[in-house]
């Protein structure tokens, strides 16, 4: 393979476990470091309704016996990584008998289709976008009218959200509000399902991408710049190739790394949801469920997750890492060559 | 003139086509009404035909957070999705009007003691079913008490513990409960939703068979699962909606205890933040709303005067069950000393704190049980220039306490023996009407010359730390209890003992507040005993209010105040302060009673 050894796959492979143990293991002991406990949490939930709850001491006892609470943090750090290998998270510890895993899983689809889109389309707009402005041979009025497409990359996307509800849900009734899909058509691989879904993620979808795509745009486009005074590039363009050549070959390719590195890393958040969106348009995905687990101290529920986070965005970075020299021939790992 | 005419028509059809794939989700307000005249208590209809009611024969209600574990309807296992319309449509042995103060009988044709209060017979109405017509009988009544007797997991199994003894059946509709000691208020405590909780029964047909009953979902939406024998039954969970349908063999119904309710469809929905569910009530989209703040109403009726509060004018609020209070630490320095829990009292100005934190919305009521028609006996026990000592700030009175403790103020506080007064409060982070409360107290307190700074904490350190008395005070509702009867509130304050400084309290010693009055306790103890008509609690509960007043332990700041918003839109006769029938909130029990009375607008 082009630039790569043994060695280096080796030690990117260690480095890669590592991270995952050192994250998984922080992910076990950040929730403890907190005073309290979930159980308290839920028995205290309890009282907010019920004023009192009787022999709320034994409650507690009881139920920390049940979910193994009351072991010494050794214990639970050893019962902890046995799940871990498993991918068994054990109940959640606010919706027993609910699974940590049934409730992550049930929410993953969501984050992961509204998510990926959001992210691929703003990725592609923003870098499209950026390309285009950092290109020197850029019409100049394409280089006029692309910042204002920038404009709402300074309002948050959560405000964002909101006016969006607001203006096109219901001002101009064109969206639904809110919701995964409305209450009249029933969950499954039908027509009707798909389109209510699609309806529904829309306003979510364009207020992360319109606020999130300038980050992309003006990051692709100091990354173009600089290609451009780069003396692989004169050399282009001394050598009378067409501009749209130099754009995509020597320009944007060179200059999307970076990006990419970013966008391999950005892959874990898709895991992790968007809390606020989620939050706003009452999306049933993971970063809301995330979200009310840390809130809860359900520390299974939080440990799933962000295992799954851990997991994937290490996944992507060591697989990023083994691509890079196919993507960049100018990248090895060979020690011997300079 | 043809070609034209194709062109037209095939125009007309891809218009058609834009519109059927492009136009907005139909407002559900628009969908077929109930033809005029059609009798809704008489028709019985599939599950499928009140899944698709229309708008004017469905009730929608407001959930404020989203549903997590919806496969999950056992009731006695907590974080159950049971807070979803299981809990609030489902029938009650017996149900508290908090108007009247009395008991009506819902499943209980009576449910009496004997003399001394340690053996309760219930008789069960006849003629109950569950939902899938098996007998509701006092073998359901039996197999559901044990089942929480002997499995510590299960719903009330330690209040079990401590006092029920046996349950013995009598007969197929009469039991008897054998308590391990007497106990007036059974009846209101277990089985009338006192403060917003019931125990429940389930069918024991079907939970004998259950291998586990703690890691049982009881969810089967085609074996009827969860089932009760209330007014409607579960059809539909979704990601952030539960929906329920009319049973319409309710037995109470065909008994003619209650009228067979009118909405076929019962919705409980989520729909996002406070703005966003807002929007949705002006559209029509709720019929009753969670509590929400002065603001949000005024904004709410200004484009939708459809909706009503349970007052029509200020305050507009229903008062809730748990007077707020602040809870101080009585065990550690310099507040286990009354004389400086007073100089606290003297500086709080309640009546800012109403008109700040509440927004008017609250009312003066310096007592530690809520404001009810029937409490208010028992507030009159407290004399009126004791009352007066709380709803007047006296700041002279607290500089003169602190001097006379040695205190200086030096710059912006008060200082002994060159260290500055200050105290934490703390807060159940996310309950804003405690973190007003807090942040105006706090301010009141700085002016004054105690550095006192509000903390949030989120919710399970907050009870740790309540539990385990690493506070100085907290923004609170310890006192909470009361409804009829003043025991439920002052056996917050009993305490034989105080545990040590960062140890968790253990029963009998459950006083949060560690505070310990000997006498007190002993008064305490005296009232649990007495029926809440006996003479002799009167003149007990004068002296322990006495006591109470004297140290407060617990400072009282407002009573409390719920804003729940109905829409008068499609549904009429909502409890309101002028048709007081059931409290009017959504969350509760209670709720299945105003199920039955609340009627259509368009019939």
């Amino acid at each position: 393979m082009r630039g790569l050894t043994r060695e280096y796959v080796l030690q990117r492979f260690l480095m890669y476990l590592l991270t995952i143990w050192l994250g998984s293991t922080l992910i076990f002991v950040i929730p403890r470091l907190a005073p309290g406990d979930p159980v308290s949490e839920m028995v205290g939930r309890l009282s907010l309704d019920a004023g009192y709850i009787e022999n709320a001491d034994k409650l507690i006892a009881s139920w920390k016996a049940r979910f193994g609470l009351d072991a010494p943090i050794h214990v639970q750090y050893f019962r902890y990584w046995g799940n871990v290998f498993r991918l068994n998270f054990g109940y959640s510890l606010s919706h027993f008998p609910t699974e940590a895993w049934t409730m992550v899983s049930s929410a993953l689809p969501w984050s992961l289709g509204l998510l990926t889109v959001a992210t691929v389309l703003s990725f592609s707009i923003g870098v499209t976008i950026g390309s285009l402005m950092g290109w020197r041979r850029t019409p100049r009025w394409l280089q006029l009218i692309l910042p204002s497409s920038l404009t709402f990359t300074a309002i948050p996307y959560f405000m964002f959200g909101i006016m969006l509800i607001y203006l096109v849900a219901f001002e101009l009734d064109w969206l639904p509000a809110t919701g995964a899909y409305s209450r009249r058509v029933d969950p499954g691989w039908n027509l009707p399902f798909i389109k209510n879904v699609l309806t529904h993620a829309i306003l979510p979808v364009v207020s992360i991408v319109l606020t999130s795509m300038g980050g992309w745009a003006l990051g692709m486009r100091g990354l173009m710049i600089s290609v451009n005074n780069e003396d692989y590039f004169l050399l282009a363009q001394v050598k009378g190739l067409s501009p749209a050549r130099i754009f995509f070959r020597y320009g944007v390719r060179n200059a999307i790394l970076p990006a990419l590195t970013a966008l391999a890393l950005g892959l874990g958040g898709l895991i992790s949801g968007s809390i606020l969106v989620e939050f706003i348009f009452a999306y049933p995905g993971t970063g809301y469920t995330l979200y009310q687990a840390i809130i809860s101290q359900d520390y299974t529920v939080t440990q799933a997750i962000a295992n799954l986070i851990i997991m994937v965005t290490a996944t992507s970075v060591f697989l990023l890492d083994l691509l890079y020299p196919f993507i960049d021939p100018r990248i090895t790992y060979k020690r011997n060559m300079r | 003139m043809k070609l034209l005419y194709r062109v037209t028509v095939l125009l007309l059809l891809f218009a058609v086509l834009l519109a059927a794939c492009g136009a907005p989700e139909e407002p559900a307000a628009a969908e077929a009404p109930a033809a005029e005249g059609e009798s809704q208590t008489e028709e019985m209809g599939t599950t499928e035909d009140y899944l698709n009611a229309s708008r004017e024969e469905t009730v929608i209600l407001d959930r404020t957070s989203p549903l997590q574990g919806g496969d999950n309807w056992n009731p006695y296992v907590r974080g159950s999705a049971v807070g979803w319309g299981y809990t609030e449509f489902s029938d009650v042995l017996t149900l508290l009007n908090y108007g009247s103060g009395e008991i009506e009988n819902w499943l209980a044709e009576s449910l009496t003691p004997n003399e001394d209060h340690s053996v309760w017979t219930l008789k069960l109405r006849a003629g109950i079913t569950w939902q899938d017509g098996t007998p509701f009988t006092a073998d359901d009544i039996i197999f559901s008490t044990e089942l929480q007797m002997n499995n510590d997991a299960l719903g009330q199994h330690f209040a079990y513990q401590e006092w029920i003894e046996s349950v013995e059946k009598v007969d197929d509709l009469t039991v008897i409960y054998n308590l391990k000691k007497p106990n007036v208020r059974f009846k209101l405590e277990r089985f009338s939703d006192n403060i917003c909780g019931v125990d429940y029964f389930v069918p024991k047909h079907i939970w004998e068979n259950v291998e586990d009953p703690a890691t049982f979902k009881n969810f089967d939406l085609e074996a009827g699962l969860p089932m009760g024998t209330g007014p409607y039954k579960l059809a539909k969970v979704t990601e952030n909606e539960t929906i329920w349908v009319r049973n319409d063999n309710w037995w109470a119904a065909e008994v003619g205890l209650k009228k067979l309710p009118e909405p076929k469809k019962l919705v409980m929905s989520y729909t996002g933040t406070e703005e966003v569910r807002l929007a949705t009530a002006i559209e029509d989209d709720y019929d009753g709303l969670h509590d929400i703040t002065f603001g949000s109403f005024q904004a709410l009726v200004a484009q939708n005067p459809n909706w009503i509060a349970f007052q029509d004018e200020m305050p507009f609020v229903w008062p809730d069950p748990c007077a707020r209070s602040l809870t101080v630490n009585n065990s550690i320095e310099p507040w286990n000393d009354k004389d400086m829990r007073w100089v606290l009292n003297y500086v709080m100005d309640r009546q800012q704190i109403i008109d700040i934190a509440y927004e008017g919305t609250s009312i003066m009521g310096p007592y530690p049980f809520p404001l009810y028609p029937s409490m208010q006996k028992f507030a009159d026990l407290v004399p009126a220039e004791t009352i007066a000592k709380f709803t007047q700030p006296n700041v002279a009175a607290a500089e003169e306490i602190l001097l006379a403790k040695g205190y200086e103020k030096s710059g912006d506080y008060w200082e002994k023996d060159g260290e500055e007064l200050s105290l934490e409060i703390q807060v159940y982070e996310g309950i804003s009407e405690l973190e007003r409360v807090a942040d105006v107290f706090a301010e009141q307190l700085q002016r004054f010359g105690i550095n006192a700074v509000k903390v949030n904490l989120i919710g399970g350190t907050w009870v740790e730390y309540l539990d385990t008395g690493n506070y100085e005070t907290q923004s609170g509702w310890q006192t909470c209890g009361s409804i009829v009867e003043p025991w439920n509130t002052l056996r917050t304050l009993r305490a034989d003992e105080v545990p040590p400084q960062g140890e968790r309290h253990q029963l009998p010693h459950s006083n949060r507040f560690r505070w310990h009055n000997a006498e007190f306790t002993e008064l305490v103890d005296q009232i649990s005993e007495l029926g809440w008509d006996d003479p002799l609690l009167f003149e007990l509960t004068a002296r322990a209010l006495e006591i109470y007043y004297d140290e407060i332990p617990a400072i009282p700041t407002a009573q409390s105040k719920k804003l729940v918003p109905f829409n008068t839109t499609y549904w009429t006769n909502w409890p309101t302060i002028d048709n007081y029938y059931q409290r009017p909130v959504i969350w509760c029990p209670s709720f299945v009673g105003i199920l039955p009375e609340i009627e259509s607008t368009s019939k």
